[in-house]
């Protein structure tokens, strides 16, 4: 009976080892290769000759790449992928479109504690939201 | 001034889905988009667990970040607080969808239908010029919770108070069976909606991005 308990508990502690080493599958979220840029140091300037059309950025609104939302946010000032299209969402993070896909193999959008830092009142790009922080948004 | 808005209480939420669906048939939204969703998640650990509901729809903010991020200029705050977008001047830019801290406007990518083999309901094959403006959807533009502004309007032009009875209010407020929805306005100090926010614990999501939400949850 002792033999027995004591096999099994040599079993157990085998199974919880091979748990503890196990390494956790990372999925890679973003497959292209992301090209590193220099991000301009003055967003002012930046923000202001994209204003003026100094630096062109194209002419066609839209969010697909190649159009005006990429060229400014990704090509002018080289933000990564990863920036905005995040992996996955915390369960108690409160966005409603959540459960869609806008990018293949990039559920979301990130909070907008991001976007605050250049789209609040007073910063360089055009004001979205008024007396923002930067710091993220709290749920209930 | 009027400012409509809602009050959801979260300890009378108990996730239905009655108001998803009220709002899918009051305002023919089509399959894959929600002007109104449920979020659930869980909070605790085992055995002190519960599951919050968060019914999450436009939040009609005084100061609507949507609005400002449209270049076609096709979104607007009317006299009553209600955020609006305009299907007409709607480009399908997109900008307000990212703009949105919510996440609650959709694009309309395609027509869907509700009937897996394509074929039209009767209200989906309604012709534009039979229903109202807000509902005169079509591809390659955005869509997003209008409080129901026609039954607003409806009332208003009735000579009726919005949210007084069933027709005159948002379709998601009298279908909760919880009673958990609350409809009026939030200027007005007497209203029930007022009252609450006066008398509960009552928040506004995500304020720290100084959107203003005409949304309010009691916790």
């Amino acid at each position: 009976m002792r033999f027995k308990f004591a096999v099994l508990l040599a079993i157990a502690a085998l199974f919880l080892f091979a748990a503890c080493t196990q390494k956790p599958e990372v999925k890679e979220v973003v497959k292209e290769k992301v090209v590193e840029k220099e991000v301009p140091m003055n967003l002012w300037d930046t923000a202001e000759k994209i204003r003026s059309g100094e630096i062109d950025v194209g002419k066609e609104y839209g969010m697909e790449l190649g159009k005006r939302w990429h060229n400014i946010h990704a090509e002018v000032l080289g933000l990564k992928c990863s920036y905005c299209h995040i992996s996955s969402y915390a369960d108690d993070f409160l966005y409603q479109r959540k459960y869609k896909l806008p990018v293949r193999g990039a559920p979301g959008v990130v909070d907008r504690a991001i976007c605050t830092g250049c789209h609040k009142q007073g910063g360089p790009a055009r004001e979205l939201y008024m007396n923002a922080g930067t710091k993220g948004a709290m749920n209930p | 001034m009027v400012r409509y808005g809602l009050v959801i209480d979260l300890a009378k939420c108990i996730g239905c889905r009655s108001c998803v669906a009220a709002c899918k048939v009051e305002n023919m939204v089509q399959p894959g988009n929600y002007w109104n969703f449920v979020l659930e998640y869980e909070q605790g650990k085992y055995p002190s667990v519960r599951r919050i509901f968060v019914p999450m729809n436009c939040q009609h903010c005084e100061n609507p970040p949507c609005v400002k991020a449209c270049p076609a200029k096709a979104i607007s705050k009317n006299e009553y607080g209600v955020v609006l977008i305009d299907y007409n001047k709607c480009k399908g830019y997109r900008y307000c969808i990212a703009a949105c801290p919510y996440g609650v406007i959709h694009f309309i990518d395609k027509e869907k239908t509700l009937y897996p083999n394509g074929e039209k309901t009767p209200y989906e094959a309604l012709p534009a010029e039979a229903r109202h403006p807000l509902h005169r959807k079509k591809p390659g533009i955005a869509e997003k919770c209008t409080l129901c502004w026609h039954r607003i309007e409806k009332a208003l032009k009735e000579g009726k108070k919005p949210g007084s009875d069933y027709d005159s209010s948002p379709a998601c407020v009298p279908v909760c069976p919880a009673g958990a929805r609350y409809f009026g306005d939030l200027d007005d100090p007497n209203s029930e909606v007022s009252k609450l926010i006066a008398s509960r614990r009552a928040i506004q999501l995500k304020k720290e991005y100084g959107t203003r939400p005409q949304v309010y949850y009691l916790v």
